[in-house]
């Protein structure tokens, strides 16, 4: 089977733990999945509440991911 | 000819539209970054109603971003200078200041008679008890908050006739104890961002008033002011997160907003050492213990204000990004804490852990 390659977003504060605004991701076959490296590779991030967008659309549940699919972390945000 | 002829020759509003904005009336939440701008723009397309609620008073630090202020409002109520600006500049628009904070006592008296609400609030605490009152009452609000270079904007609780839009809950169910997510004081903040996200609050309202093509219903719009990036992300209202708000005002009156959004309101000396060693913060360290009781912290730059006669009047507490209270063992400035986050919900304000008996000798 074809790896994904997806297209991986950081939003906030999450731009400043992972280093990146953008990347390019492979071999995720989903969510869970996804979750599972993220924590290995930034254990800060499970201190941080934060939801996943996957191609636009808040997800609340594990999703299969796809060739190109974009998937967006996003914190929620406290400044006004 | 009259003031709002340019918006008046506009298919999307004309003539109708400008009495719809005259008929309407909105409660702005904060008079700070993001409802400045908002204020300014809703009273000049002629939002017939405005109310403007906020405790706060106008610091030093303030005036890069809350573009009403000036130098000479230093140290005077943000809704009291923000109304009056805004009434010498529109005498005919009905502005009303609220001089204090929106808080679970007094939101059931002020949302309901206001069409729409927009939330410039800088906390969790209020966001959530917005939300919240306003899903109760059924009252449409407009969600706006930024992180540094990045903004959030949204559309709540609309009624449609497939029923109630999303929430803020929808998105983020509630704050885990954890979660450390700065504000503006603590993270920094260039004017223009607010100033951005506060107009494009001002652009909803107008499109939920207007019955415009392409409010953020159902949507959430984050905004990149580094790459000029939006995301639009979808969001589904949620039949399982409407348990987690209250199903009327007494169980709204219960809830303990403060306690689920902020983690502990107890902090470890150190922490706060650390907190008041950056020359950028404002701190106050705040004895509450009385006179006669010792050790006093010689190495703190401490104002004394005993329990037996505390009265948050005495204090000007908004000059501080930043206030630690201690007693002898952290009981007494536990409660103190509790009082003042009651009245304040968005203040950092924390409680010594242990109190004196427990401040770390080696420190310097």
């Amino acid at each position: 089977m074809e790896q994904a390659l997806i297209r991986l977003m950081c939003f906030g504060m999450l731009e400043e733990i992972t280093g990146f605004k953008e990347r390019q991701l492979i071999g995720k076959q989903d969510t869970d999945q996804f979750r599972i490296w993220l924590n290995d590779e930034f254990p800060e991030l499970q201190k941080i509440d934060f939801v996943i967008a996957v191609n636009r659309k808040l997800i609340n549940q594990n999703t299969v991911l796809k060739n190109e699919d974009e998937v967006a972390l996003l914190p929620p945000f406290s400044g006004g | 000819m009259n003031r709002f002829n340019r918006q008046e020759i506009l298919p999307q509003v004309g003539s109708e539209g400008q009495l719809k904005l005259k008929a309407s009336s909105v409660l702005v939440i904060g008079a700070g970054g993001l409802s400045c701008p908002a204020l300014l723009y809703l009273a000049a397309a002629g939002v017939g109603k405005l109310g403007i609620v906020d405790g706060d008073s106008i610091a030093l630090s303030n005036l890069n971003r809350q573009v009403l202020f000036g130098m000479e409002d230093l140290q005077k109520n943000k809704a009291i200078v923000a109304a009056t600006k805004l009434k010498s500049m529109y005498s005919d628009l009905e502005i009303l200041d609220f001089p204090f904070f929106i808080n679970q006592q007094n939101a059931f008296e002020l949302i309901p008679s206001f069409d729409f609400v927009l939330d410039g609030s800088d906390n969790f605490e209020t966001r959530y008890l917005v939300n919240d009152a306003c899903f109760i009452l059924g009252k449409p609000w407009v969600y706006g908050s930024i992180y540094r270079m990045q903004g959030q904007i949204a559309c709540f609780n609309v009624s449609l006739e497939s029923g109630r839009s999303c929430n803020y809950r929808d998105i983020y169910p509630q704050i885990s104890s954890e979660n450390k997510i700065p504000n503006c004081a603590e993270a920094g903040v260039l004017g223009v961002v607010p100033g951005l996200i506060g107009s494009f609050q001002a652009a909803e309202i107008l499109k939920l008033i207007l019955n415009l093509k392409g409010a953020l219903i159902n949507k959430l719009m984050i905004y990149d002011f580094e790459t000029h990036g939006q995301q639009i992300l979808e969001i589904e209202p949620d039949q399982n997160i409407q348990k987690l708000i209250p199903a009327n005002e007494t169980e709204f009156g219960k809830m303990d907003y403060s306690a689920f959004c902020q983690s502990d309101v107890s902090l470890d000396w150190n922490k706060a050492l650390e907190f008041s060693e950056n020359k950028l913060v404002n701190v106050l360290w705040l004895d509450v213990r009385e006179p006669g009781e010792t050790p006093m912290v010689d190495q703190l730059n401490f104002t004394s204000l005993p329990f037996s006669q505390f009265n948050i009047k005495k204090l000007d507490l908004f000059t501080y990004d930043y206030v630690f209270v201690y007693c002898q063992s952290g009981f007494r400035s536990q409660k103190v804490v509790n009082d003042i986050k009651g009245q304040w919900p968005g203040k950092n304000i924390f409680s010594m852990k242990g109190g004196v008996l427990e401040f770390p000798v080696s420190k310097n």
